[in-house]
């Protein structure tokens, strides 16, 4: 997110909702609705970002979704993070 | 097939064209009516294909291309409005709208709004992404026009005709991301900069970002429609 | 054992409230208030736009009266600017003020209060609302309805839209009357005078029977404030304020905007999110006073229209001196309809009304300005301060709800110590209590927001929390 250059739309603001819907699915207070959304920006964010930054930067997200999707759930359903990386205490609405 | 070739025929959402070599799948559209949304380009300005609101699929390859800036060749076979295409214009109009504050109801350009119009047109009926609401200034020291960066979608049209056309160069992008930001000479107030108060700027701003003072509470349509007359007035000389 | 009876939320009011009524051990009243339980902010997020904006943004506080917050906003903005508007920009401000406010007391009789009065207090709540009344009453129903239409149009007919228009901006108007405009006007006039006295015939008709309603409907002695022009006639755009005693005397006159918080000071409760107006001579709480219609024609030696003149001889008869009752402010309410229409005809008359100069162009030429108007439900200001490009670094609003609350909450603990009798009620008598607070006709959305769903919840609360009893309907 840092690294995008601002000038088209996808990478500059398309990274920036995806670090919001992470952090909100990442502190527990994500929903199934958040992880659609997430999947849907990811796809616009690869495709249509002008520069081969904004094209790779989802690939990290879309193969975890893809490789531990059960992961993303646990967050989001149980509260949960099996990999114990998680702070999720107390759930918060963090703005990027 | 040479470059020599003076004259392309290509396939454009089913339809057979020709076209000259060199010109843009925008232009080719547009001479034939067919539509394809646009955002940051202007008739009259240079292109960046930054707003990706034109992309176009060309069959053949999985990648899309911005239609302002890519050139036909020989047998292209071009889709302007396929599902795919609405997905991604819909999504990239919800991220500006989440972007800024883009409150309609007491904006300026209510009504003559592109960012709005395209909106409507696209079937955008909600936002889902979270709002960013951030806190953005507004520079009103020029006496005649006022900024509201919370409108501002950094299409870099003020950017492209102030420095092309008016050759003053006063606006430019600071910062980078999502911290990017309009600045008027090296982030200096409007009112004490180097502008010259010709308002072409406040002409091409597709929202109400860039506004004239004394139009407050009127309609304040805009009339970027000059800018190719200039230019063509400006090669007559 | 102590008790707390809640009416959360208050009905037939715009906006949301709710009223607690704290009951002791003998099943007394104790105490009574009446809350305003959301925040908006207007204030605050209107910091850092430029002040041209704001009639546009502040007529978003309520749907019901935007007109006065647009004129009120404008005039501060006007003063701000350090201009004078154009005459004819001033008699088109004055037509909508006044269009508005027709609606406005239209909605407030015949939709909210009407209910409670021509159906009567105990009457079926699943048919006491506006369509019980058309039912009942049709033509009285189909009066009201046409009387808001009238309102509405004018505002629509002047200001291309019905809700927030845009056409009242810093220096005037955006745009000149058109003739055929005026002539639409014109020929909605009569309609207009028919429905209105078929209403006020109505009231008087009905009044007589609510005597002991009027009694204790927030029924007590207290300062009044209103706009009044020189001739001391009513006023609702321009003048200055007059601010009156309980034996009618005056206490302070030619309040322009500009000296407002030099006579009247804000105080803050714990229970309300609305603040406390008070005349700053006296103190808090005093200096309490209140606006709006009664406080107006109270206030007022004349109305400058032929058959509202009748109508305040007649009024003025009610008591010696101010009338106390804060059940005549639907009777207030009438009057200043009927003088709305004759008004709106006087004012269509004049030569100048077409005139195409209706905006004062300028810039910043004062970091601070104050606007003030007559707001349906009273007297409405504006204050903010600029930085020297125009933009807002302060903003204050006193809104007629805020100088209206503490007569509301002692009006509030007045009928309810009357018709709470040793801890019990009926739906009845806390309809009542709800009418005490529908006579004002505050506009809560001015300092709070309706969001979600909207039951009516009476609970019965024990002193630890328990809840004894609940009604929900």
């Amino acid at each position: 997110m840092t690294e995008s250059c601002g000038k088209c739309i996808p990478c500059r603001a398309g990274t920036a909702q995806m670090y919001t819907l992470l952090t909100r699915i990442c502190n527990g207070s994500g929903t199934m609705e958040d992880l659609e959304l997430l999947e849907g920006l990811c796809s616009t964010v690869k495709e249509a970002s002008l520069c081969g930054l904004g094209q790779t930067a989802p690939n990290p997200v879309l193969s975890t979704l893809k490789y531990f999707r059960n992961e993303y759930i646990e967050h989001i359903v149980h509260k949960r993070c099996p990999a114990g990386v998680c702070n999720l205490e107390a759930p918060v609405e963090v703005q990027a | 097939m040479s470059d020599a070739v003076e004259v392309k025929t290509l396939v454009i959402d089913g339809r057979e064209l020709s076209a000259r070599r060199g010109q843009t799948i925008l232009e080719v559209a547009q001479e034939n009516n067919i539509y394809i949304p646009t955002l940051c380009h202007l008739e009259g300005l240079s292109d960046v294909g930054a707003c990706r609101m034109c992309l176009v699929e060309i069959k053949g390859s999985n990648k899309l291309l911005p239609a302002c800036l890519a050139t036909v060749f020989e047998s292209m076979e071009v889709s302007t409005n396929t599902e795919r295409l609405q997905k991604h214009r819909r999504t990239i109009l919800e991220l500006l709208f989440a972007e800024r504050n883009h409150i309609c109801s007491v904006c300026v350009a209510n009504g003559h709004c592109e960012l709005q119009a395209l909106g409507q047109e696209q079937g955008l009926t909600h936002v889902r992404l979270p709002y960013r609401n951030p806190e953005l200034t507004v520079d009103a020291s020029n006496e005649r026009f006022t900024i509201d960066h919370s409108r501002c979608i950094l299409c870099t049209r003020c950017v492209r005709a102030c420095a092309e056309i008016e050759g003053v160069h006063v606006w430019d992008v600071m910062g980078r991301g999502i911290n990017s930001i309009i600045i008027s000479d090296l982030h200096e107030d409007w009112g004490t900069s180097s502008c010259t108060r010709c308002g072409k700027c406040v002409q091409v701003c597709p929202t109400g970002a860039l506004f004239d003072k004394s139009k407050i509470g009127s309609d304040h349509p805009k009339y970027p429609d000059f800018l190719p007359y200039l230019n063509l007035m400006r090669e007559a000389q | 054992m102590s008790q707390t009876i809640t009416i959360d939320p208050v009905t037939r009011l715009e906006g949301h409230g709710k009223i607690t009524i704290q009951l002791n051990g003998q099943g007394e009243v104790e105490d009574a208030h009446f809350h305003v339980t959301q925040v908006r902010g207007f204030e605050r997020f209107s910091q850092g736009r430029p002040f041209y904006e704001m009639p546009s943004l502040m007529a978003r506080i309520c749907g019901i009266c935007p007109v006065s917050h647009l004129i009120a906003s404008a005039k501060a903005c006007e003063a701000i600017m350090s201009v004078r508007i154009p005459h004819t920009a001033a008699q088109l401000r004055r037509i909508l003020n006044l269009a508005q406010m027709v609606q406005s007391h239209a909605l407030s009789f015949f939709y909210l209060a009407s209910p409670d009065l021509l159906l009567g207090m105990e009457s079926d709540p699943a048919a006491r609302n506006v369509f019980g009344v058309v039912a009942a009453k049709p033509e009285l129903g189909r009066a009201g309805v046409a009387l808001r239409r009238f309102g509405q149009h004018i505002i629509e007919l002047l200001a291309n839209k019905r809700i927030h228009p845009g056409w009242v901006v810093p220096g005037g108007v955006t745009e000149p009357l058109a003739a055929a405009k005026r002539d639409e006007i014109l020929a909605m006039l009569p309609e207009a005078y028919a429905n209105i006295g078929l209403a006020l015939a109505a009231y008087k008709q009905i009044a007589s029977t609510f005597k002991p309603e009027i009694e204790v409907f927030a029924n007590f002695p207290s300062l009044y404030m209103s706009l009044i022009n020189e001739d001391e006639s009513i006023e609702f755009t321009d003048g200055a304020l007059r601010m009156i005693d309980a034996q009618g005397n005056i206490l302070d006159d030619g309040i322009t905007a500009g000296k407002f918080s030099e006579s009247i000071g804000e105080a803050v409760e714990n229970y309300s999110y609305t603040k406390f107006a008070y005349y700053k001579p006296l103190g808090y709480p005093q200096g309490s006073y209140r606006v709006g219609p009664l406080a107006r024609l109270n206030i007022v030696k004349s109305m400058g229209t032929p058959k509202a003149e009748d109508e305040l001889a007649e009024f003025k008869q009610l008591a010696q001196g101010p009338v106390e009752s804060s059940f005549y402010y639907h009777h207030a309410r009438l009057v200043e309809i009927l003088y709305g229409i004759e008004k709106i005809e006087q004012i269509l008359s004049d030569p100048l009304i077409l005139d195409k100069h209706v905006r004062a162009i300028a810039g910043v030429n004062r970091l601070e300005g104050a606007g003030q108007a007559e707001a349906p439900r009273g007297t409405l200001m504006h204050n903010y301060k600029v930085d020297e490009n125009g933009l807002i670094t302060w903003a204050n609003l006193v809104i007629a709800t805020g100088q209206n609350n503490n007569a509301m909450n002692n009006g509030v603990l007045q009928a309810a110590r009357h018709y709470v009798k040793d801890g019990k009620f009926t739906e009845g008598v806390l309809n009542r209590v709800e009418a005490v607070i529908r006579a004002f006709d505050p506009c809560l959305s001015c300092s709070s927001h309706a969001f979600g769903q909207m039951p009516l919840v009476l609970s019965l609360l024990s002193p630890d929390g328990e809840v004894l009893d609940q009604v929900i309907r």
